[in-house]
């Protein structure tokens, strides 16, 4: 399958590129990696004529300590770099866990944070090809208005399946987004829309720069938990990221951030004061791992079955729980 | 692995513009058979048709049938008076490629209390797909396998193969007999279990007692089965480990076998099924002309080491130029293990010819008997009973003239003047022969004898072999019984290839075939929702990656085959079929449960284990409980919607939404 034809803009300034992001709204995708974007541009998924290079733009790739005792993250910061952060590492390590996961490590190489962030939700009737798509007449999510996962929906359910954005949510992450008219600041938590077609609240001449975590969460002990069928290179098909304090045996702030089970990244409600001051037993563990398990809505837009998918969330959100207090 | 691809391109007349000959270059296992369908299809004769096999980087009998861009690329060629090539794309690699047939087994198996097995009764219906393609001989090799690897004096067998809306199957390594094998060895292990016989040993007390012929007419004549199993069971510590490892973890052992090409050709005839040239040159250079086509599995290298090692000479002497329909002798292609053991042997029958007349004249240039001629490291010299031979008959020099171009001045006198002598060199030799008998060059051929061409049977055709290759694995797995996950920790792999002509290619065949087998056992399958491929790439379509492999541990047995090249027979597709009823004998042994259906996805397990705790039973598997596969899971037929495009199905009327999640 070839690459569809496009013109190839690679601004060196941030200003160059809102710039030309917003003279060429909504005809213009942003690359940096381009690891989930070119298999997409292959399939004919995407059909912009132009492509915003950003990986030139000077200051994107920094992992920068703040005044708050939390970190800011370049939107460029290459996945490998987070995955090996010493400074994440101590403060944040749920996220370099979670970013040690994605697909493989040559892919890891290429794909940034941004990218993971801004990562479009996958389908199994959405992600193929022109021929194959075409065949059954399309898709709600493109060219089409039938959602073949669930028949009758008016909205696509396609699942968001980025492995670091329930860590960062978990974190209580900010993102910063820059266009022509300025820059503004968003919580993560607010920036899905929880709809698989328009999935993050972005408009077409914005671009993600930054990513910034609270000092309030820094030293957050957490684990990400990733369900897929190779041990690498695989999508998550279900994906729960956990994280806690503990003082004296008794928890705090337990958050969990759940993906690859809803058309976007979710917190799950609740847990945290279900938890609060309590000290973890098996029962407690399974009773969270319910909650999480009541959040995750899985259809069948990827491989093994909802059933199972909604079933490992459980187990996953447990086994993480337990094996971080048992040490 | 490359994608199929073809190039055709016409000859033109330079003056008059018409078509000539007509050239392909395809990547095909089977070069001879591609010219015979272009000559049908075209309607040329097959002299007009060149058919030339490039560098191919693996076939796995995806490629050994004529597929429909080989054709269409002729067709265009000539249509377009230009050049034409063709390349699937991965995607058009998964729905025309002709893949194993979803395969739906019902097996008996009569046994007495001491193990041994009375009787075989199997009813096999195969998912073929739209097309028959090599369907009827997959269907018939499930039935004829069953026979030749344990003596079983009874089999009864019904074969359905059912045409179907979807891509046509086809041969697949391990040709019919995986699936069918992947029953067989479970259901025996559940026999053992229930018994209470060592999974190993009621394998021991079923074997054959070569050499023999099977109820089915099968002709075994080497087994190298009883040490397999001996070497695994021994490098394992099966019997000091099996049942006493950590909880969720096992061994399961499995066995296998498999055809060195069969005896009966696709297209019937009674033409030798592989013929080799070899031209040797007054530069010592040795020219093999073999029609076996090389697809990565080292074809090339092993027909070079027969005529190097039969002549004595280097490798570096050796060129082989193969799989060109203008150059080479025919050679029906690279299935069913064929080409070791058949190409070897006429590859060993054209050195031998060759030999045989640089042997007659290195005698005379030696003064010895032809049989007391030796051949080896680059020089022909004589043997032990060359000092009696050469009183009997001085040889004079054949001929100043060509000794003279080699030799020069003092050395060609003094040699002269040495009389006749002890050694040559491979040159010297080379250039005597030719000066004796003229050109050099010697032909073979090879076709499976009579007696190993089968019973008269119905279907008896399909399955008889020169010889067969045996192979049995011990697989050591722990499955996670919260999760369902399965993970292969160690395979030890023992496999008897007669003689290992290669080792490492032979070892590089083992481990790739645990290796596939791993895939089909674990994690590939093609998953089909209304009469849609969902998974058809790489990436959904999930062969195992680097990190799930296990570390395998090959073990040649050598059982030295009378009727091999060397005692070799086949070694690439008898360790597949093996390595899936293994690793589910292992989780049997791990957990408890017996998983009837194959891959092994972590739902299916977790599955098996839920329904064996009675515990809330998830629905994982679409509605069919995994232990008892009695129809397909999918449910195929008519499309949701009516005609294609933007048209909404008539059951999707606009504002009823469905919960998520919320259906099961």
């Amino acid at each position: 399958m070839s690459l569809p034809d496009f013109k190839l803009l690679r601004p060196r300034t941030l200003a160059d590129a809102v710039g030309q992001l917003n003279q060429h709204a909504g005809n213009i995708r942003i690359i940096a990696g381009g690891t989930d974007l070119l298999p997409s541009m292959r399939q004919k998924l995407l059909d912009s004529q132009y492509l915003l290079d950003i990986c030139h733009i000077a200051g994107m790739k920094e992992i920068r300590p703040q005044g708050d005792g939390g970190v800011e993250i370049g939107a460029l910061t290459a996945l490998t770099a987070i995955e090996r952060s010493d400074l994440l590492r101590d403060l944040y390590p749920v996220l370099c866990e979670a970013a040690g996961t994605v697909a493989s490590p040559v892919l890891r190489n290429m794909g940034t944070i941004g990218g993971n962030i801004c990562l479009d939700t996958r389908c199994l009737w959405y992600n193929q090809s022109l021929a194959w798509r075409k065949s059954c007449g399309f898709c709600i999510k493109k060219d089409g208005n039938l959602c073949h996962v669930a028949p009758g929906s008016a909205r696509c359910w396609a699942a968001f399946s980025g492995d670091t954005p329930p860590a960062l949510l978990c974190l209580d992450a900010e993102i910063e987004i820059a266009s022509f008219a300025g820059t503004r600041r968003v919580r993560l938590a607010d920036f899905y829309t929880g709809d698989g077609l328009e999935y993050r609240k972005l408009q077409p001449e914005e671009l993600v720069t930054r990513i910034i975590l609270p000092g309030s969460t820094a030293g957050y002990r957490g684990r990400y938990r990733k369900l897929r069928v190779r041990g690498s290179i695989d999508y998550p098909l279900a994906g729960v990221a956990v994280v806690m304090k503990q003082s004296n045996g008794y928890l705090e702030g337990v958050r969990i951030g759940l993906t690859a089970v809803n058309p976007a990244p979710v917190l799950v409600k609740g847990v945290t004061e279900f938890l609060e001051g309590k000290s973890l037993t098996d029962e407690l563990a399974e009773a969270a791992g319910d909650l999480a398990a009541k959040t995750a809505k899985p259809l069948t837009t990827s491989s093994l079955t909802p059933e199972y998918r909604r079933e490992m969330i459980r187990v996953f959100t447990k086994r993480a729980l337990l094996s971080l207090t048992s040490n | 692995m490359e994608p199929h691809s073809t190039l055709a391109s016409f000859e033109l007349d330079p003056h008059t513009g018409e078509l000539g000959r007509l050239t392909i270059w395809s990547s095909t296992q089977v070069p001879y058979y591609l010219q015979h369908k272009l000559s049908l299809v075209l309607e040329m004769p097959m002299s007009q048709i060149r058919v030339i096999k490039p560098l191919v980087g693996g076939g796995f009998g995806g490629k050994s049938e004529v597929i429909p861009v080989e054709i269409i690329a002729g067709i265009a060629a000539r249509a377009a008076r230009k050049p034409v090539k063709i390349t699937y794309t991965r995607e058009e690699v998964f729905w025309a490629h002709r893949g194993r047939p979803r395969t739906i087994i019902d097996l008996k198996t009569a046994v007495k209390n001491d193990g041994r097995i009375t009787a075989v009764k199997a009813r096999v219906v195969q998912d073929g797909g739209g097309y028959c393609s090599y369907g009827v001989v997959t269907i018939l090799y499930s039935g004829a396998l069953l026979g030749a690897l344990y003596d079983i004096p009874n089999i009864q067998y019904d074969g359905y193969r059912v045409l179907t809306n979807k891509p046509a199957c086809g041969a697949m390594r391990g040709h019919g007999t995986v699936n069918v094998r992947f029953a067989f060895e479970s259901q025996l292990d559940e026999i053992a279990a229930k018994l209470n016989i060592d999974s190993a040993e009621i394998r021991r007390r079923n074997l054959l007692q070569p050499p023999c012929i099977t109820v089915n007419g099968l002709r075994v004549l080497s087994y190298g089965l009883p040490e397999c199993i001996e070497q695994t069971v021994t490098r394992s510590k099966w019997n000091e480990r099996r049942g006493k490892l950590s909880k969720g973890r096992g061994l399961g052992i499995a066995c296998s076998h498999y055809v060195s090409g069969a005896a009966n050709s696709i297209i019937r005839s009674d033409m030798p099924h592989s013929t080799v040239n070899i031209k040797i040159d007054r530069d010592g250079g040795v020219v093999i002309y073999t029609g076996a086509s090389d697809i990565g599995q080292g074809s090339d290298t092993m027909v070079a080491q027969i005529a190097a090692e039969t002549l004595g000479c280097s490798l570096s002497r050796v060129r082989v130029i193969a799989a060109d329909t203008d150059l080479t002798p025919i050679d029906i292609g690279s299935y069913s293990s064929r080409v070791t053991f058949m190409n070897g042997n006429a590859t060993l029958r054209a050195a031998q010819e060759v030999k045989k007349q640089i042997a007659a004249a290195a005698a005379r240039k030696m003064g010895c008997g032809a049989e007391d001629v030796i051949f080896r490291d680059d020089t022909v010299h004589k043997g032990s009973a060359g000092g009696i031979a050469r009183d009997t008959e001085a040889q004079p020099t054949v001929s100043g003239r060509v000794e003279g171009q080699i030799l020069r001045g003092s050395l060609q006198q003094k040699r002269k003047d040495e009389g006749p002598k002890d050694s040559l060199t491979f040159e010297e030799a080379v250039v005597a022969a030719i000066d004796f008998h003229g050109a050099l060059i010697g032909t073979g051929s090879y076709a499976p004898p009579a007696a190993a061409r089968g019973g008269k049977h119905k279907g008896g055709g399909v399955g008889p072999s020169p010889a067969y290759s045996y192979s049995a694995q011990v697989a050591e797995v722990s499955v996670d019984e919260d999760t369902g996950e399965v993970m292969v920790h160690k395979v030890w792999a023992a496999h008897d290839c007669g003689r290992a002509l290669n080792p490492v290619s032979v070892e590089g065949q083992i481990i790739g075939s645990v290796w596939m087998g791993m895939g089909q056992a674990l994690t590939e399958e093609m998953v089909w929702k209304d009469g849609l491929l969902m998974n058809p790439g790489l990436l959904e379509y999930r062969s195992p990656s680097a990190v799930e492999s296990p570390e395998v541990e090959p073990i040649i047995v050598e059982s030295i085959d009378p009727e091999g090249p060397f005692g070799a027979k086949e070694c690439s597709e008898g360790s597949l079929a093996a390595t899936i009823p293994a690793i589910a004998n292992a989780i049997y042994d791990a957990v408890g449960v017996r998983l009837h259906e194959s891959p092994f996805t972590p739902e299916r397990v977790l599955a098996a284990l839920r329904a064996k705790k009675n515990a809330k039973q998830l629905n994982l598997t679409e509605g069919v409980d995994p232990t008892a596969p009695v129809r397909f899971r999918e449910h195929g037929g008519a499309l949701w919607f009516k005609g294609k495009g933007q048209e909404r199905h008539e059951m999707d009327f606009p504002g009823k939404t469905v919960q998520p999640g919320g259906a099961d």
